[in-house]
């Protein structure tokens, strides 16, 4: 999967991060922070990498 | 002899009748010895009666004892068969060459051929084993079949349950994403018909067919599905499947009707190259069973465990230019794991920039959207929701 972008989003209520809005494979997403979830698990082994940051909501 | 009823007494003496009493007294005393004779004659009779029925009774028993020693004669005592002798309809006998017994069908004599293969004249009774009546089946086969635990060369019953294979839209019948035969994926693993990836970026899947079945057509590098493992219970598995393509299960060769090792809640992966496949089946068991044909709304259903689309069709009030809540989705599924969700086709009025409220649910996510100001906002989109392996 190519990412090309990244960044948190923050829930509207409680103000904490509660998914990332990614675009991957050049379809924009919101991903959950779920372990699970595959699109979750190749943002953070690019990240683990050095080759992705998340940017701030 | 017949019964001879009692003749009337004449007319009784009474004595508020004195100008009669004394002629009917005399009338009355004289008729007493005729009807002494006559009750005497009517106890005779009755007497005899009873000794009929005596007789009868003693009759009927001999009777009934008679057939039954004739019933079993004819079931457990019939005489051989001979050769050549006379038989009446009904007359039974049994047989030295399969000892048998049977029934004469018809009247007949001078007949030389065993009633174990004269159809024409005896009927079977009682057989010395089963194949007499047509079961040819051994008691190994029999008990085999009792127990439902057949081996390779017998039926095994138990694999014909519904529910057995454990690739989902092994025909290709599900295409969610609307994926056009022929086109390149963007990434790796790029998914196409559903629960189907294109292993390498740049490649595609092809395929011919309707949603009644679809033939597909694996590229070099190779078209899999990764079987979920909660859905592995481990042991032997059989593969099957129609087409040309070179098969792998983990990674291991595979022709159609080999079997494989699978490990409890692991997952597996079957993968094709270079080939068309279609009717993929993967079952518990030694034995390619014929594919199984599950309804389509059975086939959707498993696969939106993985991947479901929707649309939104929002609305709401603003207070001002604020994010309000304009949709809460909600899937008629649960899905394997929080799925990824993605919009397109939106379209707005009075606000902008959709995007998901919190985080997405397993069963649902919340739409939320700026509004432009104070008053009605409108928002309406496609969504997907992705929890593909």
């Amino acid at each position: 999967m190519n990412i090309t972008s990244a960044q948190y989003v923050n829930d509207t209520f409680t103000n904490e991060i509660s998914s990332i809005k990614a675009t991957i494979d050049g379809v924009e997403m919101f991903v959950p922070l779920a372990p699970g979830n595959r699109h979750y698990q190749v943002i953070m082994e690019a990240v683990d990498a050095g080759e992705l940051t998340i940017e701030d909501a | 002899m017949p019964y001879t009823p009692i003749t009337s007494l004449p007319t009784a003496p009474d004595r508020t009748q004195p100008s009669t009493f004394s002629t009917r007294a005399d009338a009355l005393v004289a008729a007493l010895s005729t009807f002494v004779t006559e009750t005497n004659a009517a106890g005779t009779y009755i007497d005899g009666v009873g000794t009929e029925v005596d007789a009868d009774a003693t009759a009927a028993a001999t009777s009934a004892a008679e057939a039954a020693a004739s019933a079993t004669a004819a079931a457990s005592e019939a005489s051989a068969w001979v050769s050549g002798a006379s038989y009446a309809v009904g007359d039974v006998v049994w047989s030295s060459v399969d000892y048998g017994t049977y029934r004469a069908k018809t009247t007949h004599s001078g007949e030389t051929t065993d009633p174990s293969s004269d159809t024409t004249n005896w009927a079977l009774v009682v057989a010395n084993d089963l194949a007499a009546f047509g079961i040819t089946a051994s008691a190994a086969e029999l008990n085999t079949l009792d127990g439902f635990a057949g081996s390779t060369d017998n039926l095994n019953a138990t694999q014909y349950l519904s529910g057995r294979n454990l690739i989902i839209n092994g025909s290709g019948r599900i295409n969610q994403r609307s994926y056009t035969s022929g086109t390149a994926t963007s990434g790796a693993n790029g998914y196409t018909l559903d629960r189907w990836r294109v292993v390498t970026s740049g490649q595609n899947l092809t395929f011919t067919g309707t949603d009644a079945g679809r033939t597909m057509t694996a590229p070099a590098s190779g078209v899999e599905q990764e079987i979920e493992g909660a859905n592995i219970v481990g042991g032997t598995y059989t593969i099957s499947f129609t087409g040309t393509a070179t098969c792998t299960v983990d990674g291991v060769t595979k022709t159609s009707g080999d079997t494989v090792t699978l490990t409890a809640n692991t997952n597996s992966t079957v993968r094709f190259t270079s080939g068309t496949f279609t009717d993929v089946q993967l079952e518990p068991g030694n034995v390619a069973t014929p594919f199984e044909m599950r309804s389509i709304g059975e086939e959707l259903a498993l696969c939106q465990r993985y991947y479901l689309s929707g649309t939104i069709y929002g609305w709401s009030y603003a207070g001002g230019a604020v994010a309000v809540r304009a949709s809460l989705e909600r899937f008629g599924i649960t899905m394997r794991v929080t799925p990824s969700i993605a919009f397109s086709a939106v379209n707005y009025e009075n606000c902008s920039n959709i995007f998901v409220d919190g985080s997405p649910q397993l069963r649902g996510f919340g739409v939320k959207v700026d509004a432009s100001a104070i008053g009605t906002i409108t928002v309406n989109a496609a969504y997907t929701a992705d929890a593909e392996l």
